[in-house]
């Protein structure tokens, strides 16, 4: 199991020009992620809705001394933990729908922060799949999709991580958010692909 | 339709303008910004209409996150040259038309006014554009009358890495405009520093800046303005030049040929990149383009500008251009600095510096020093014509380097600055001319003195005809320094050397003589790759002239050795002298003071080598010597008896050190000028027997004194001052003293790599010194990194049994335990410990430093008992050394004490700890790290017993502690 001075460790060499150490912390963060959901995804509601809330978080605390790394470090941290959660989040999602026989399209009912107080069901393997044919042609943008939901990066961490200014991580996330808005909203799909549905 | 990049990209500009507005708007804007082209108007309509729907859906992250997590913190090197602003600010000029272009928003404000995203607005292919609209006031006319003039040719400038100038005019109020392309990316500063691009990276994305410029130039375009926040780069790292030729339209200096006030001329430019001519007002040439990109390169490579001048007057600025030296690339890195910002200052460290470069501040260091230095450096010259003579010839050197090609650019030459030295300092010089004259006189003497027969002497006046000969060179109306009226010491030798190959054919016995003699100045000088030559060469020549076994041959074998052992090469030496003192003692008796100046070096790499019995006999063999020749009072004498203080140094008799030094001293003293540098090495030796005593109030003014003496004696540049540096920082360093200490290792470590390399002992023993600095500091990683270099140096030049090497693998112990690394601490230390015991003299001090250290390993390993037999090993070693109240031995008594407390002996501790703890702060200061350390254990000890008095009110006296 990873301890805290490891991916600190990692994230320090990163840091410090090691270019290699972002991969090494994949393979890190994702055992620990993955071991970690599973235990959440039992302890599920019995309403079926799940609670990743403080997920990511949690593993952010035990892995790393959020002394010695800087925030540009944690934001990395936090872009590699988003493509796993997107993976995580999918394939629990399947699970659940093949469990649920007869619903074709399984949907997490996701915990909003507590002050919203209302649930917006959000049907992750569609979303995953669209962010798929998005990223054909906007990877850029479909990035920022899954660093903000998947990974909850802040528009600046966004701009770090992908070396972009702020300003344009703004408008990209406007515009992809809206594209797959329409995409996923009921017939809206104005640049339905050929080979989609 | 199917979607595609330029698709997206194409509905990417106009959804970006759409939603910048309000929504009554939008449906003019797509009508007017899609023209002709339907699906695009259809896509980007429902995209706008998506993005309306969509609310704060996706908005909330599938994992929240804490506040504290995103929050940015200030610390980081990014400076705010170009920020660029996430809020929108009110666009006076959005929605216009100026000429036949749609201002849709305000993208950034400059010092010449306000840059706008444009569309051109009757055109039906569509292309967005940056639109520069200048500030009132600024000769408006004049401007516009200007770009005329010049449009043509900066219309021309088609290059990939320049922004296209596209059109420029006057708007209804008259102001100014200029069109150019539309560029989206980041500052090359902030792009650099948020990639945390290395020194290579940088310097190839720098030379594609240098292709642009130099394009430009061909096209007799100069910039002018060069800066980061003019040059961007864009989000696939293609660098973009702004702004080319907008300058010299503004530059007030064309409107009126009479000369401009300062002041009137730096409110045009960033007076950081402005180079002296263009502060000064003069003629601007693609010189002056060199030069800001010399400031540029220096500011991407060490994060520090060349010049301070912020909020500095124009006088002042004018001053600092013209006339300040900038430090060097490598050194600036290694500095800390406040710049002042708007709002709040940074500080700019050199973690900070190096952390988005090369890593650490010591790597970053040596990755510009030398080529780099000198590169940048050459760029940043105050006159033109000593810079590159191209941005083509700049970036080719570069090239050079990274290709490891020599480069062009060399320091300022010895004659250049000794030419700027000579005019700051006139008198100085005259004490350097007398000084290298004060050597070729002594070697005269020495040689008439020495000269035996009739023959000898008629060679010894050759040899004084042939400096007085040399010294002609030196009057101001024959020799080759007649335009100048002085030469330095290294012309004068060059002189000599031109001399000695053009007349002295006949006589290679003379000519081997003065080459040795040449080779030895400039030993002396500390110029030691420049004597290697003439050392070789003399020995060359009297090898063939006069077979191996001839005493001349043994005396340029000395002569070679010595510069080894300068330089590190202690095998070589020892080989070379033994073979000289064998040939002397064969050929010239047990006497003579040839042998004794062999028996003297060698003695003193036997002690370098460690191998002290050796090296102690032969000392006492050439003190002898030298004693029976010339009795007490001579120098040669003095310096004997100095050589044995330096082995009492090394063995740890510290009190028959002291003496022999005071001794070596007073001869000194007495028979020298104050100004010798011998009288240098007195006081900083005893100085450091001082420092190895304890005693650093007394020590650390000797050391000035000795840094002040070699300085004026032999320059700033020698080998000694570096060594004495290095010793004065040591002592800082103990006192407690840590910000001086530091910066003057760093500046040691520096000028020993200059001088002797980077795999030189020398560096080890201060990158050992710093690096113990640096483990106060909290610093360990740069700390263990430093070790670690001094390790690999010491085993490779001592070899991996040597009592350095073993200090090295003791304090790499000390930091794996303060890692908490304790397996491979206790390793470490064991290992070092087995091999002091199997070099060292039983009590020597380094003993004890394993034993503390193991006993302190094994206080936090919980095995008190264990600690505290090493604890008392140690003290049993210091306390035969050094006396009852020296610093170290308290030290180790705090330690003791700590032991006791952990075994519950608290009786047997207090006392221990409490007058440790006195001792010490009363003699290294309150701040001293073995003082808080043994503050720490004190506190302890009293929490612990706090803690036992109110369980029972009693203190066990057991082995054993309760102690849940």
């Amino acid at each position: 199991m990873p301890s805290s001075s490891d991916v600190t460790q990692i994230l320090l060499d990163w840091e410090g020009g090691d270019a290699d150490a972002l991969a090494r912390l994949l393979n890190v963060v994702s055992d620990e992620l993955h071991r970690r959901a599973g235990a959440y995804l039992r302890r599920e509601r019995s309403d079926h809705t799940l609670q990743p809330t403080a997920l990511v978080n949690e593993a952010y605390l035990r892995l790393v001394d959020r002394n010695q790394v800087r925030w540009q470090s944690r934001a990395h941290f936090f872009a590699v933990a988003a493509t796993i959660m997107r993976r995580i989040l999918v394939d629990h999602s399947r699970r659940r729908s093949a469990v649920k026989r007869g619903d074709d399209v399984a949907k997490v009912s996701l915990d909003k922060a507590a002050e919203v107080g209302q649930e917006i069901d959000i049907d992750v393997i569609a979303l995953d799949r669209a962010l798929e044919q998005l990223a054909e042609f906007a990877p850029r943008q479909a990035r920022i999709i899954e660093l903000r939901f998947f990974g909850g990066l802040a528009i600046r961490e966004v701009a770090e991580v992908l070396s972009i200014s702020p300003a344009t991580v703004k408008v990209d996330w406007s515009m992809a958010r809206a594209w797959l808005f329409s995409r996923l909203g009921e017939g809206a799909g104005v640049w339905s692909d050929e080979d989609g549905r | 339709m199917r979607m595609d990049a330029d698709r997206w990209e194409k509905a990417r500009e106009v959804f970006e303008v759409l939603v910048a507005r309000p929504v009554e708007e939008w449906e003019e804007l797509l009508s007017r910004l899609c023209g002709e082209d339907a699906a695009l108007h259809a896509e980007v309509c429902a995209l706008v209409e998506g993005h309306r729907q969509a609310g704060s859906w996706l908005s909330e992250p599938a994992v929240p996150r804490q506040q504290e997590d995103s929050l940015p913190t200030t610390e980081g090197p990014l400076l705010p040259l170009a920020q660029e602003s996430i809020e929108e600010t009110p666009d006076s000029l959005a929605g216009r038309r100026i000429g036949p272009y749609k201002v849709i928003r305000r993208l950034g404000q400059g010092g010449m006014g306000v840059v706008y995203l444009a569309a051109r607005a009757d055109d039906e292919f569509r292309r967005w554009v940056a639109l520069k609209v200048l500030q009132p006031g600024m000769g408006q006319e004049e401007i516009v009358r200007r770009f005329r003039a010049e449009r043509q040719i900066l219309a021309a400038l088609d290059h990939p890495n320049i922004a296209r100038m596209l059109d420029g005019g006057s708007t209804e109020e008259g102001l100014p405009f200029f069109v150019m392309e539309h560029v989206e990316g980041q500052p090359i500063d902030a792009y650099c520093d948020r990639l945390r691009l290395d020194t290579r990276a940088r310097l190839e994305l720098f030379c594609k800046v240098c292709s642009a410029v130099q394009y430009a130039h061909a096209k007799l375009v100069v910039h002018r303005d060069l800066k980061p926040s003019n040059i961007l780069v864009t989000s696939t790292g293609v660098p973009k030049l702004l702004d080319f030729g907008i300058a010299k339209l503004l530059n007030p200096e064309l409107a009126s040929p009479e000369l401009v006030p300062t002041a009137t001329l730096l409110r045009f430019m960033t007076p950081d990149f402005a180079s002296p001519e263009q502060v000064r007002g003069e003629p601007i040439t693609t010189a002056a383009d060199v030069y800001s990109l010399g400031v540029l390169l220096y500011y991407l490579l060490t994060g520090h500008r060349p010049y301070h001048v912020y909020n500095r007057s124009p006088v002042e600025v004018l001053r600092v251009i013209c006339e300040q030296e900038p430090e060097s690339p490598s050194l600036a890195v290694l500095r800390r600095e406040e710049i002042p910002g708007p709002g709040s200052s940074i500080t700019v460290t050199p973690e900070s510096v190096s952390r988005t470069r090369d890593g650490a501040p010591a790597r970053l260091h040596r990755r510009l020093a030398g080529d780099l230095d000198n590169i940048v450096l050459m760029a940043l010259r105050k006159e033109p014509g000593r810079r590159y003579a191209s941005v083509e010839k700049f970036a080719e050197d570069i090239h050079r380097h990274l290709d490891g090609r020599p480069v062009l650019a060399r320091k300022d030459t010895i004659t250049y600055r000794w030419g700027k030295f000579i005019n700051r300092h006139r008198i100085g010089v005259a004490a350097a001319a007398i000084f290298v004259t004060a050597c070729l006189v002594f070697g005269i003497v020495m040689g008439i003195q020495r000269a035996k027969t009739i023959q000898e002497r008629d060679r010894a006046e050759r040899v004084t005809e042939f400096l007085v000969d040399l010294f002609e060179a030196s009057n101001p109306f024959s020799g080759p320094g007649s335009e100048r009226g002085d030469l330095t010491a290294r012309e004068i030798l060059n002189y000599g050397a031109a001399k000695l190959a053009q007349g002295l054919d006949d006589q290679p016995e003379l000519e081997a003589t003065l080459e040795g003699t040449i080779g030895r100045i400039f030993q002396r000088l500390g110029l030691q790759q420049e004597a290697r030559p003439w050392l070789e060469s003399s020995l060359e020549t009297r090898r063939q002239l006069l077979g191996e076994q001839h005493p001349q041959v043994a005396r340029s074998s000395y002569e070679l050795a010595v510069l080894n052992m300068n330089d590190g090469r202690y095998e070589d030496a020892g080989t070379m002298l033994e073979k000289a003192r064998e040939i002397q003692a064969s050929e010239l008796g047990s006497s003579h003071p040839e042998l004794a100046d062999t028996l003297s070096v060698l003695g003193a790499v036997r002690m370098a080598e460690g191998n002290y019995e050796k090296a102690e006999s032969i000392l006492i063999d050439a003190l002898r010597i030298r004693r029976e020749l010339y009795g007490d009072d001579h120098s040669d004498v003095a310096k004997s008896v100095n050589d044995l203080g330096l082995l009492r140094l090394q063995t740890g008799r510290f009190q028959e050190a002291q003496g022999l030094f005071r001794e070596a001293l007073e001869i000194r003293q007495r028979i020298l000028e104050p100004s010798h540098p011998a009288l240098a090495e007195s006081f900083n030796n005893l100085a450091t027997v001082l420092r190895n005593q304890g005693q650093y109030r007394q020590a650390e003014p000797l050391y000035r004194k000795s840094l002040e003496g070699y300085r004026r004696s032999l320059g700033d540049r020698h080998p000694y001052v570096a060594i004495v540096m290095t010793n004065l920082a040591t002592v800082l360093f103990h006192s407690g003293h840590l910000e001086e200490a530091e910066w003057r290792y760093r500046e040691a470590i520096e000028l020993h790599r200059d001088l002797v390399g980077d795999r030189h002992p020398r560096v080890a023993t201060t990158l050992y010194r710093l690096a113990e600095l640096l483990v106060l500091k909290g610093d360990w990683a740069e700390s263990e990194q430093m070790h670690r270099e001094a390790l690999a140096i010491r085993q490779e030049a001592l070899g991996n049994e040597h009592p350095d090497v073993a200090k090295s693998l003791e304090r790499l112990g000390y930091l794996a335990f303060l890692k908490g690394d304790v397996g491979t601490s206790e390793e470490l230390l064991l290992e070092s410990l087995e091999m002091r015991n199997r070099l060292l003299a039983e009590q020597h001090p380094d003993l004890a430093d394993s034993q503390s250290q193991l006993a302190i390993l094994y206080t936090e390993l919980g095995d008190p008992a264990k600690a505290e037999v090493h604890a008392r090993k140690a003290l049993a070693i210091l306390r035969s050394v050094f006396s009852e109240q020296d610093s170290r031995v308290k030290r180790v008594e705090s330690i003791l004490g700590g032991c006791l407390v952990d075994l519950g002996r608290y009786q047997e501790a207090e006392p221990l700890l409490r007058r440790s703890f006195e001792v010490l702060r009363k003699q290294e200061g309150e701040s001293g790290h073995w003082v808080l350390e043994a503050r720490e254990r004190l506190r302890r000890f009293e929490e612990v017993r706090l803690a036992s008095d109110s369980r029972g009110g009693r203190i066990p006296t057991e082995a054993q502690d309760q102690d849940p």
